[in-house]
């Protein structure tokens, strides 16, 4: 009996908490498989959420990868290579109107930020929280990391949850703004010439503009044009697969489970928790607002209209906001193709998605001094 | 372990609006300045196939 007591004394240690952690380990585990979202960082953030939360067990490896990777914002930042290795800026060069959307996009960060705020989070966290709006894993990451918010583990399931669910959360809210004779709005695809010499430049003139205006962003921004540069300095083929795959996997990998450290029980299973994912979606829902606003500001000037739903593609979610409104075209309008303007919108908002982190993290500081 | 209170902080409230507004401007200035950068070029550049 002693010996039996011995062996199980670990589970009577077990609390309810680490039960529920167990629970959303398995939920994040399933729906990585299952439902296929986001499938490299949700199993790894799964399966870490339910080793982290059994009793005595020995976490000082993913504690190593966190204080390695995450602490010091080298994971997200080498992520950034890989993703700007894999993005083909060529459609917003070809149209950079569409830039524009990018920046009307972020609107869901600050209006979360205010929301968080009204709900009693610090600044800080309010912050963090409102980054979820990013629509950009490494973003958050970065931002939450910085202002040490005790609720990175949530923001970061937030984050890449929601991100996994734009083709569920933004039709709803595009067809409710918008009317049948605007989604129909047709946008015949004229894309100019872009030239090397431009592909080059951008990554490097993008850097300096950013880092100029918004110092914060610079790190962020500066790694997602390297790896772009890499991407189109024809010179250098080989880094340009090995970002877009194995590094980026590589750093995906070990970016989930090193997350879960964040996901203890008692960092996780709070009331804050369960607000932090509903003010994520509050984030998303008012991105998308945002850009299908302006669009239709746009149009009260234009004379070439512009197709509201291509605004929504200006969230960072990409590839997942541009087909969302290339399919939603195709639904109003069989013959109304807007993939190449959504995607245009939609790489505009991955660098204005990290340019608003890195002015949320200025503004902020400013304040708290 | 955190500083949530739960309740509504109206001169934070009204901080967060003025990043709200401050923010939203930054972006956008940010993303005039590179749209007039690859205006210009393009301008320059365009059309020429420089391989």
């Amino acid at each position: 009996m002693g010996f039996l007591s011995d062996l199980f004394s670990n589970l009577l240690q077990f609390t309810w908490q680490q039960g529920v952690m167990l629970l959303v380990g398995a939920v994040l585990i399933y729906l990585a498989i299952r439902r296929q979202m986001e499938p490299a960082l949700l199993l790894p953030m799964g399966f870490g959420a339910i080793l982290m939360n059994l009793p005595f067990v020995n976490t000082a490896a993913i504690e190593t990868l966190f204080n390695a990777g995450i602490a010091t914002e080298l994971f997200p930042l080498l992520l950034f290579i890989g993703i700007g290795a894999m993005i083909d800026f060529g459609p917003l060069l070809s149209n950079p109107k569409m830039l524009l959307f990018g920046a009307a996009a972020q609107f869901g960060i600050f209006f979360t930020l205010s929301a968080a705020v009204a709900l009693g989070f610090p600044l800080e966290d309010a912050a963090s929280i409102g980054i979820i709006g990013a629509a950009d894993g490494p973003t958050s990451i970065y931002v939450a990391n910085y202002f040490h918010s005790s609720y990175q583990g949530a923001i970061m399931v937030a984050a890449y949850s929601y991100m996994a669910l734009v083709p569920i959360v933004q039709p709803p809210i595009i067809k409710a703004i918008t009317t049948k004779k605007e989604r129909q709005i047709r946008m015949p695809y004229t894309p100019g010439q872009v030239s090397r010499t431009t592909r080059i430049l951008f990554p490097i003139l993008v850097t300096i503009i950013a880092g100029a205006v918004a110092p914060k962003s610079a790190e962020l921004i500066g790694f997602l044009m390297f790896g772009n540069l890499i991407r189109e300095c024809g010179v250098l083929g080989s880094l340009s697969q090995t970002a877009q795959n194995v590094l980026a996997n590589l750093v995906t990998l070990v970016l989930g489970l090193s997350v879960a450290y964040k996901m203890q029980a008692e960092l996780f299973v709070t009331p804050q928790t369960l607000m932090i994912l509903g003010l994520g979606l509050v984030a998303f829902c008012f991105d998308t607002v945002g850009g299908v606003l302006f669009a239709k500001f746009l149009n009260l000037f234009c004379k070439k209209k512009i197709n509201p739903m291509v605004g929504a593609a200006g969230i960072s979610a990409f590839p997942m906001a541009s087909r969302v409104v290339h399919k939603l075209g195709l639904e109003e309008d069989p013959y109304n193709f807007l993939l190449m303007h959504a995607a245009g919108a939609n790489v505009s908002g991955q660098i204005a998605s990290v340019i608003a982190g890195g002015l949320v993290i200025s503004l902020v500081e400013q304040i708290l001094g | 372990m955190n500083g949530f209170t739960g309740g509504f902080d109206a001169a934070l409230f009204e901080v967060s609006l003025g990043i709200m507004a401050k923010g939203m401007a930054g972006v956008f200035l940010v993303i005039l300045a590179i749209w007039l950068v690859v205006a210009a070029l393009n301008r320059f550049t365009g059309g020429k196939n420089d391989e």
